[in-house]
């Protein structure tokens, strides 16, 4: 058993009587990266901010490393954070910046020197120690507030949606720089973001959080593969949601009813005649059928085609309900007012109303 | 604890803003309302003779007398500052501010130094009537100052550069992209001005004028100087009150009353959209 | 735009003109043999010399600098911590102190001027460097407040969580990170108060007592009596020291931007 390094115990937090967070609980584990992802507004930067102690909690407890910090100031907790405009200190060097940690905790500059060397190396960055934060390019300037962060070995790093000022390819870049040092280091990091292909890329774990609750946490790939509310297979992803009725079950077979009037014949997982579902079906997991009437076959008239190297993303029509697919290029197809695709009921996922709030 | 730095960090500014601007204020306002005895005391009352006074025919002339000339002097200011402005910004950027610290260094020198160096050169005697003598271009010596001229030339030139630096900040905000793309879309160089450059510096016109006109009202040692106590400003007729008759409640009235027009002007320049850190801000 | 470039400069030329005029006067005729500055009649360094004994001159001289640095000290000081704390904390009252701040900015002078000599008389103080000192933090704190508080407006505010986060407590997060962050703000508030402090005439006309009289006090003074040569001499060498320093301040900012751009 991991040994967990933040525990989270039913955390609220109020803002002149509106909740942002509302009670959460979780682990996070010793060198883990797990991320906290959700739309903006949805609380996750405040719950990081609750870990670094710059927020307090309404109520609930938080732990680092088995103690509790609940009531402990940022200062003398042993995490730090790196901010979502890096927040440099511009009158500084480089060196002194990164230092600057080790250097209110009364370290001896010695180990100052050598331990900020060690960094710089580490992100590097040799060569510019000298620098003031105004003449660092953006990446340059991500790497100094990381090193920041890093050098003074905190149990925690907080990570606060730090790539979200740079551009499209830094970001890739700076994304696997992260994951590089982290790995390196054995830091825990905890990052904030709202993108999710960041999320997805980096994390051991992911966290989505929507309206001050966690949805779900799971590895990216359960996450993907296995949503369990509607809130998550719609964030991560496409999706193609319908409500659905069971019809009738038989063994471990049951056919449900789409809100589209269309049945379907899917895995019985102990439903109740009547009872309500919603069935996701991903953009990829359609297949065009050839035959006019299998089982689990969809008639889309279809509405746009979108090119897209590899592939052509198809949005369409069954009845009123807007759907949207995938056909790869390679496939043999050409466009067409009206597609027929089928699907495999082993790789689409069903929730049961229940799953819901 | 926290409380304790907030605490560190504002009484001190709390302090200052009661009982050097507010409890000022209040107590010559409460002055303006007393009588007072011909020997310069206080007579405690609750009169409004003060504030009638004012629109007595003799003051009334002089408040006339002084907002036009603050207000001539307002103009030519905007005249000087404005193409002055435009043409510098036309410049290279490192000229640019070479040039405007060379509008700021004779003020960084006292501005009755300044003064006295007018008079050197505009009095009978001066260097003016000098070289005009010799050059022989005049008989008798020209009355540059001891009169409107004097006090024009010294008040313009006092508040020049509370002019120049408003009107220079908003000049060279223009983004020059917005002049082109004005005459791209077919506007001759009079439109351009009129329609494009003119609304967008406006704001720190306004800003130099509030700068120069309510310091015009009370410059009372330039008109001392320059206008040789023949041209009474509102700032010479306060300054009397106080030192002079010793008529503290009628002198507390008017500073009251410059006081209520100053702040009818901040409102104004408020709803034209200036921003009041602007003011202080050079 | 290069229309009439030749009129755009003469413009410019005789608006600098026109600003240096009795500046340039002053300095050509401290070197005057004729004491009366009506002409230049001959070079002399004799009225440098009369200067330096002068007592009144330079008494007021040593006021004004008293005065301008003790003032400028307090008001810096008051002035920073106050545009500090304005943003980060909330009170009862916030509005209309701020409000206040202004008042000492856009009233006329001798409005202020008039209102602290009353306040002082109601108080039975006596006019003197004291009373002198206290006026010109009246009216320079607010020059202090705003300087300070157009920097602190574009800081990064997260710097403080930043310092705070590093383990800095308040007072190290104030004197490492916020005050050397906001210097630009403080050093240009700390000149303008200076300035506006060296420069006074109006408040320190009715707030100064006999005793300390201030130069700006002395020279008005002295036109209506009288000016000496030794003026022109002392307006030199002010002209002289400022220029200086604007020339220093200006080689150590090009020298900070070629290091910066060497790179």
């Amino acid at each position: 058993m991991k040994k967990v390094m933040v525990r989270l115990d039913n955390v609220k937090k109020k803002y002149d009587e509106k909740e942002i967070i509302k009670g959460i609980s979780l682990d996070i584990y010793e060198g883990e990266f797990l991320t906290l992802l959700g739309p903006s507004g949805c609380g996750k930067t405040t719950l990081l901010r609750t870990i670094s102690g710059l927020e307090k909690v309404s109520s609930g407890k938080i732990y680092i490393d088995e103690e509790d910090v609940t009531d402990v100031i940022p200062r003398k907790r042993e995490v730090n954070t790196i901010f979502q405009n890096f927040a440099l200190f511009s009158h500084m060097t480089v060196e002194k910046n990164i230092g600057f940690g080790l250097k209110m905790k009364k370290v001896p500059k010695s180990e100052i020197k050598s331990r900020v060397k060690e960094v710089i190396e580490l992100i590097q960055m040799e060569g510019f120690e000298d620098r003031k934060p105004t003449q660092l390019s953006g990446g340059q300037q991500q790497r100094v507030a990381l090193a920041r962060g890093i050098v003074n070995k905190p149990k925690v790093l907080l990570l606060d949606e730090p790539l979200s000022s740079l551009d499209m390819k830094l970001r890739k870049q700076m994304q696997v720089e992260l994951k590089r040092i982290q790995k390196k280091m054995g830091i825990t990091f905890i990052y904030v973001t709202h993108d999710q292909d960041e999320a997805l890329s980096m994390s051991d774990r992911v966290a989505i959080i929507n309206n001050g609750v966690i949805e779900q946490i799971d590895t990216p790939r359960k996450l993907y593969d296995a949503p369990k509310t509607k809130f998550v297979a719609d964030f991560i992803g496409e999706s193609n949601q319908f409500n659905a009725v069971v019809v009738s079950t038989q063994n471990d077979e049951a056919i449900i009813k789409l809100e589209i009037d269309l049945e379907i014949k899917v895995k019985n997982n102990h439903y109740d005649v009547g009872e309500k579902l919603t069935v996701i079906i991903r953009p990829e997991q359609f297949r065009l059928a050839r035959e006019k009437d299998i089982t689990n076959c969809f008639v889309v008239k279809t509405k746009e085609h979108i090119y897209s190297g590899s592939f052509t993303k198809v949005l369409g029509k069954v009845d009123k309900k807007e759907i949207e697919f995938i056909i790869y290029n390679d496939d043999d197809y050409t466009k067409n007012e009206e597609v027929k695709l089928k699907f495999s009921s082993d790789d689409i996922v069903i929730l049961e109303e229940s799953n819901e709030e | 604890m926290k409380n304790k730095s907030k605490f560190l960090y504002l009484s001190p500014v709390v302090i200052y803003a009661i009982v050097l601007i507010l409890f000022p204020i209040l107590y010559i306002l409460f002055l303006s309302f007393q009588t007072n005895d011909n020997y310069g005391g206080i007579i405690y009352s609750l009169t409004l003779n003060n504030y009638i006074k004012i629109f007595d025919i003799v003051y009334l002339r002089v408040l006339f007398k002084s907002a036009s000339i603050a207000f001539i002097t307002t103009v030519i200011c905007i005249l000087i500052s404005y193409p002055f402005c435009i043409f510098i910004s036309e410049k290279k950027p490192n000229v640019q501010k070479i040039l405007i610290t060379l509008v700021m260094v004779p003020f960084l020198t006292n501005s009755l130094i300044r003064t006295y160096g007018w008079i050197v050169l505009l009095r009978k005697e001066g260097v003016f009537n000098s070289i005009l003598q010799s050059l022989n271009i005049c008989d008798g010596p020209i009355s540059f100052m001891y009169n409107n001229l004097g006090v024009f030339i010294g008040l313009v030139y006092t508040l020049l550069p509370f002019m120049i630096l408003p009107v220079y900040s908003s000049v060279s905000k223009i983004d020059k992209k917005v002049l082109e793309a004005s005459e791209d879309l077919g506007a001759n160089a009079y439109h351009t001005f009129t329609k494009v450059i003119i609304p967008q510096t406006l704001p720190g016109i306004f800003n130099g004028s509030l700068m120069v006109f309510i310091p015009a009202i009370g410059m009372f040692f330039i008109a001392d100087l320059l206008g040789g106590g023949k041209i009474m400003l509102v700032g010479n007729l306060i300054k009397n009150q106080f030192l002079v008759s010793r008529n503290w409640p009628f002198g507390a009235a008017i500073s009251i009353f410059l006081i209520v027009i100053t702040f009818l002007l901040v409102k104004l320049y408020k709803k034209s959209g200036g921003n009041m850190d602007d003011l202080g801000g050079f | 735009m290069q229309r009439h470039r030749h009129l755009k400069n003469l413009f410019i030329f005789l608006v600098f003109l026109f600003l240096y005029l009795p500046i340039i006067t002053l300095i050509v005729f401290s070197f005057n043999t004729s004491p009366l500055n009506i002409l230049f009649e001959g070079f002399t360094l004799e009225w440098y010399g009369k200067l330096f004994s002068n007592t009144t001159l330079l008494e007021a001289l040593k006021n004004t600098i008293i005065v301008s640095v003790v003032s400028t000290g307090i008001s810096t000081f008051i002035g920073t911590l106050a545009a500090i704390g304005l943003q980060k904390y909330n009170f009862v009252g916030k509005n209309f102190i701020n409000k206040l701040l202004y008042v000492p900015v856009v009233i006329p002078e001798i409005v202020l001027g008039i209102s602290l000599l009353s306040v002082y008389t109601l108080l039975k103080l006596n006019l003197g460097l004291g009373t002198l000192i206290v006026s010109h933090i009246a009216f320079s704190i607010p020059f202090v407040i705003i300087s300070v508080r157009t920097v602190l407006n574009s800081m990064n505010l997260q710097i403080e969580e930043a310092a705070h986060d590093l383990g800095a407590n308040d007072f190290k997060t104030l004197t490492n990170v916020i005050i050397p962050e906001i210097m630009p703000g403080i050093i240009s508030g700390a000149t303008l108060a200076f300035t506006l402090s060296l420069d006074d005439v109006i408040i320190s006309y009715f707030t100064a007592g006999p005793g300390s009289n201030t130069l700006p006090l002395q020279i008005y003074a002295m036109i209506k009596t009288g000016i000496t040569p030794d003026v022109n001499a002392l307006t030199t060498l002010m002209i002289l020291v400022i220029i200086t320093v604007l020339i220093i301040s200006s080689l150590i900012q090009v020298r900070k931007m070629k290091k910066e751009y060497a790179r």
